[in-house]
């Protein structure tokens, strides 16, 4: 402590440490850079992390098979579900000068406050997880697309699908209070209301809340034959948990918020008959699917790809082919390529509208049997060998 | 005698620019390795400034001497920033931020570090400036600059509500109450649909100057200045007023009075010291200072939500004014600066930023309560 | 009716749960005048204990051999102690050093060692930003009583509740440390000269405040199913403001406080139509309320301020 505190000493110290920063200098690469911005710390940490992963894969395989000029480089940012971090993010992306195209966000709060940014500095943008419409719907920037359907996109199917086939004629609705959740609501209710059915009540719940005792105890007053519930998993399973602990035993339905397999864990025994509805098609049924998985394992990435992988995997699909076709110095010719793409992925053929939203929505249907989620198709409730409640 | 002045002007301007420098060569750092050896180097300056008494001697007195040169140096470095970075958005961006929490630290000093009031709801302040000229532009097209009036009177007017409690209450009672304050404001801007709910509010106008809109490029003398640079000139402006109104606060009568409520709460009233009138002065000039930032926040970054403004700013201020120095304007500043910077440059330890920020608050109220630059004891001159 | 009676219950249980906590503030107020500002924190790191010891007992095979019935009770004491073990660890690392120091400096101190508890919650456990799924430990057994429906855990929950605080006051009243904790509360100094060991005493106080603060944490998460690292702020905050209303420093205050906090919160949930998001809100107002109308809440003494 004694020598750390002489004059000398620190002399030493401080031209050391000069020479050590000024040594190198400050060179780049050239290479062609690609920006990725997700929740990779945080509450949607295990979305965020996934997709990152299935980019690199994208990315890695690109490089591997030596079909580009160029040598592509992922640069992944963190946005921690903030958007004031994702803007800082999405700002260091667009001073990047060798950042050709970047893909992003699963929050739409964050998605909605980066792509003016992307906008402004002409920098082509890819939503891969977000869902809010006014990404694509409000916004209209040429630079910007969506390959994730926006929550409107799966209601329709959904009421068909408990309505139309199933026949369950009055709900209660429970949105969370996150533009998620009121989005649902907003889609879910007149198309309901269309379809004939009765909605006997509507509540909304903060996300993060977790007991939901005295709103169902309420709706059991009401005596709905089925809940519609408008939000993500946690709640989701805390939900229809409670709704058994209250005696409220009736269907329980929502769309993809709530299709992963920790509501299934949370929710144990009362995830029985649960419905829910998720964008394109089991990992396995799509074309390409196993490989992916197989790639995906061999590549060694310690989590799991999550339902929002194959997204982030074809946005970078996307980038990737456009950056070929037209290279990488003008980036509004490859704004201009991914709109009138049509792109073969894994996802199936992925194309855009005039507002940069997808046009591939396929959803499939699944029900809680088990503690599994099963195709509906599969399921032994389509079989008629288990009832749902009513 | 002139040249012995050129001569130390002239040192000054050195050491002034070279400190600059090594700044500017630090933000442009990414390498992580090369920050931690930025950082250091810096540290070793530090000490080696402790320990080398001539040195500090010299400088110091060059310093005082040289005051308003130096000062006006400084703020001639500190213009040329955007050009620096002219390049990199991203790293002027970090500098606004700074600013930005500069203002709120600044205002929160008059609190805990004035008057020992503790107070966790900066975080509503801001949001409340944020919202009500966000909400203001949105919907009645008022201009920034009246909005920047507006949001900031209004969360005086918070301030002020919150003041209230504190007639009557003091201490943990008292920070009970900023505590709920903060978040039943935050539950409220969840909650309300005419604030947007959780989606908060998108596409706030940029402010917009003689005909120059804040989201176009600065041409000045042919350099093309990233939009950034706008704000980055407010928030210098604005952080320089608040400087001056803090400064002026803190040599005056009220920011004596604060610190006899400080010292001893029952004392200063025995001597006629109005406390509950003098906690609300600071509550509604702290609310201010937040409002204003907030507003400056809202319009800059285009799009507000409520998770701006959760409860953890608020912490993250108090760090800031506990890191600086309590009751130093100076190190209110520099605690907000470096608390801004630091967490960019080491952003791939993202996830434990609030837990350091935990265990920086215990061990320098356990180790250096005063802060890394202390506040010094008044000192009075006799003049004539 | 039968909905109004099942809403009791519910505010029933909530109002359990904010007196286990109301109760550590004061206790922690009664010995130190200290507001222990992350007591919440502690209290939830009671769940997570469970979480771990629930782990390790699946990973030693104890969950296959031994019944629940004697597992769970054996890993709530273990929880009960640790947590104690650590409520008192930090009493001494963090809230006794400042014990002369002005007061906002422990206030400020304790804020913070609740942000530094929580995120080491977060970090240490894999996806510690979600919410963990916490052991059914609880029988789901249910049975209907005049159309209201009873369940054994809500039943094993109010009664562990009633238990537990019966128990403290006994030690409190009946016993010589108890005595001692008491002689603490009303005068530290003239404690000190009787022979009392303050710091002894003191750390007893944490160990109880904890403990009990455990059993909080333990009933949430199995309320809930679920525990999060984020909810001892909220619980920490709302069992202040239950101590508060019920009078800070008065240990009957804490169920008071506690039923009031807890009935404010289900009734404005279940008959303020669209109230459902506001509940916090309405409890905080209710809070606000008391500290500008009587800051001494229901139970407390008006404090004269002494020079």
């Amino acid at each position: 402590m004694m020598l750390f505190y002489r004059k000398p000493f620190l002399f030493l110290l401080l031209s050391i440490l000069f020479f050590l920063i000024a040594s190198n200098g400050w060179a780049q690469s050239k290479v062609v850079k690609i920006g990725f911005i997700g929740p990779l710390t945080g509450p949607n940490a295990a979305q965020g992390v996934g997709a990152r992963n299935a980019f690199d894969l994208a990315i890695r395989e690109a490089n591997a098979s030596g079909k580009y000029p160029y040598k592509f480089e992922m640069i992944a940012l963190d946005d921690a579900s903030d958007p004031a971090t994702g803007v800082a993010a999405a700002l260091k992306l667009v001073s990047d000068p060798a950042v050709v195209a970047a893909s992003g966000h699963w929050n739409s709060p964050v998605a909605l406050a980066t792509i003016h940014i992307f906008h402004t500095y002409k920098i082509p943008f890819i939503v891969w997880g977000a869902i809010h419409p006014d990404i694509t719907g409000f916004y209209k920037y040429p630079g910007v697309n969506r390959v994730a359907p926006t929550l409107v996109q799966e209601n329709g199917p959904l009421c068909d699908w408990v309505i139309g086939e199933l026949g369950y004629k009055s709900f209660s609705i429970i949105s969370d209070t996150s533009s998620y959740g009121e989005m649902n609501l907003k889609a879910f209710r007149p198309m309901a209301e269309a379809k004939g059915a009765k909605i006997l009540s509507v509540d909304s719940v903060t996300v993060g809340t977790t007991d939901f005792r005295p709103i169902l105890t309420k709706i059991k007053g009401h005596n709905p034959e089925a809940i519609y519930f408008g939000g993500v998993v946690m709640e989701g399973a805390l939900i229809r948990d409670q709704m058994e602990k209250v005696g409220l035993k009736k269907l329980f339905c929502a769309i993809s918020g709530i299709k992963d397999d920790k509501f299934l864990e949370v929710a144990g025994p009362s995830g029985e008959g649960v419905l829910t509805i998720k964008p394109g098609r089991p990992i396995d049924k799509l074309e390409g699917g196993t490989k992916f998985v197989k790639a995906y394992e061999a590549a060694g990435y310690r989590e799991p790809f999550g339902a929002y992988g194959p997204n982030a995997y074809d946005s970078a699909g996307i980038i990737l082919e456009a950056v070929s076709k037209v290279g990488p110095e003008d980036k509004g010719a490859i704004a201009k390529y991914i709109r009138g793409i049509k792109y073969r992925g894994l996802m199936g053929e992925t194309s855009f509208d005039a507002t940069g939203q997808t046009t591939n929505v396929m959803v499939s249907r699944f029900v809680g049997q088990s503690g599994k989620w099963v195709a509906w198709e599969d399921s032994d409730y389509a079989k008629g060998v288990r009832k749902l409640p009513k | 005698m002139r040249s012995r002045t050129l001569g130390r002007a002239i040192l000054l301007i050195g050491v002034e620019t070279i400190f600059f420098i090594l700044f500017a060569a630090f933000m442009m750092t990414f390498d992580t390795m090369k920050i931690v050896l930025f950082i250091l180097f810096f540290i070793g300056i530090g000490l080696l400034f402790t320990k080398w008494d001539r040195a500090r001697h010299v400088l110091t007195n060059l310093f005082k001497e040289l005051k308003i040169f130096a000062s006006l140096w400084f703020v001639v470095l500190l213009l040329t920033v955007p050009f620096v970075f002219q390049s990199s958005p991203y790293l002027i961006h970090i500098c606004v931020m700074a600013g930005l929490f500069a203002i709120l630290a600044l205002g929160l000093n008059f609190q805990l570090g004035s008057t020992n009031v503790v107070n966790f709801a900066t975080a509503a302040s801001y949001g409340i400036g944020a919202y009500a000229s966000a909400l203001l532009a949105v919907h009645f097209h008022i201009s920034f600059w009246l909005g920047l009036l507006i949001g900031g009177s209004l969360a005086s007017l918070f301030g002020l509500l919150l003041g209230i409690p504190c007639m009557k209450t003091k201490d943990y009672y008292l920070s009970l109450v900023t505590i709920a304050f903060g978040l039943i404001i935050y539950i409220l801007l969840i909650n309300f649909t005419w604030t947007g709910g959780p989606n908060g509010i998108p596409n706030i106008p940029p402010p917009s100057l003689l005909g120059h809109s804040f989201k176009d490029p600065i041409h000045l003398l042919g350099y093309q200045l990233p939009f950034q640079s706008n704000y980055y000139y407010l928030i210098f402006i604005l952080v320089g007023g608040s400087l001056v109104v803090a400064h002026r606060l803190h040599h005056s009568r009220v920011g004596l009075t604060w610190n006899a409520i400080r010292e001893d709460e029952i004392a200063a009233r025995c001597h006629g010291i109005d406390v509950t009138w003098y906690k609300i002065l600071a509550f509604c000039i702290d609310a201010f200072f937040g409002g204003v930032a907030g507003t400056v926040y809202s319009h800059y970054i285009g799009f507000i939500s409520p998770e701006n403004f959760a409860f953890i700013v608020s912490v993250v201020v108090v760090t800031m004014v506990i890191l600086g120095g309590m009751d130093n304007v100076f190190g209110v500043i520099m605690g907000a600066i470096l608390l801004t910077i630091l967490p960019e440059k080491f952003r791939a330890f993202e996830d434990f930023r609030i837990l350091i920020y935990g265990i920086i608050i215990i061990t320098m109220l356990r180790f250096r309560p005063q802060g890394l630059f202390p506040q010094k004891m008044r000192i009075y001159k006799k003049n004539g | 009716m039968a909905e109004i009676a099942q809403q009791l219950i519910n505010a029933l249980l909530l109002g359990c749960t904010y007196t286990l906590i109301a109760i550590g503030f004061n206790l922690f107020f009664g010995a130190l005048n200290v507001v222990h500002f992350s007591h919440g924190d502690v209290c939830i790191l009671g769940a997570f204990m469970i979480l771990i010891l629930y782990g390790v007992a699946k990973w030693i095979g104890a969950i296959a051999v031994f019944p629940p019935f004697l597992l769970v009770p054996l890993m709530i004491l273990i929880a009960m102690f640790l947590t104690g073990l650590i409520g008192t660890f930090f009493e001494r690392v963090v809230i006794k050093p400042f014990r002369y120091a002005p007061l906002l400096m422990v206030l400020v101190a304790t804020v913070a060692l609740g942000m530094v508890i929580r995120e080491t919650v977060r970090l240490s456990f894999p996806h510690g930003s979600n919410p963990q799924i916490f052991p059914r430990i609880l029988p789901a057994t249910s049975f209907q009583w005049h159309g209201v429906l009873l369940r054994l855990d809500n039943l094993i929950i109010f009664g562990t509740t009633i238990f537990l605080i019966s128990l403290m006051f006994l030690f409190i009243q009946k016993t010589r440390m108890g005595a001692a904790i008491r002689a603490v509360s009303q005068d530290t100094e003239a404690a000190a000269m009787m022979g009392i060991n303050i710091d002894r005493t003191v750390a007893m106080t944490f160990l109880i405040g904890s403990a009990l603060g455990a059993i909080a944490g333990i009933l949430i998460g199995a309320y809930n199913n679920i525990i999060r690292f984020d909810m001892g702020l909220m619980g920490g905050v709302k069992g202040f403001s239950a101590a508060v209303v019920g009078g800070l420093g008065n240990v009957y205050g804490a169920i008071i406080g506690g039923l009031i906090l807890g009935l404010v919160e289900t009734f404005a949930a279940a008959f303020i139509p669209g109230g459902t998001p506001y509940t916090d809100v309405f409890a905080f107002l209710v809070v606000i309320f008391f500290l500008i109308f009587k800051p001494s809440g229901i139970l407390g003494e008006k404090v004269y301020e002494k020079v």
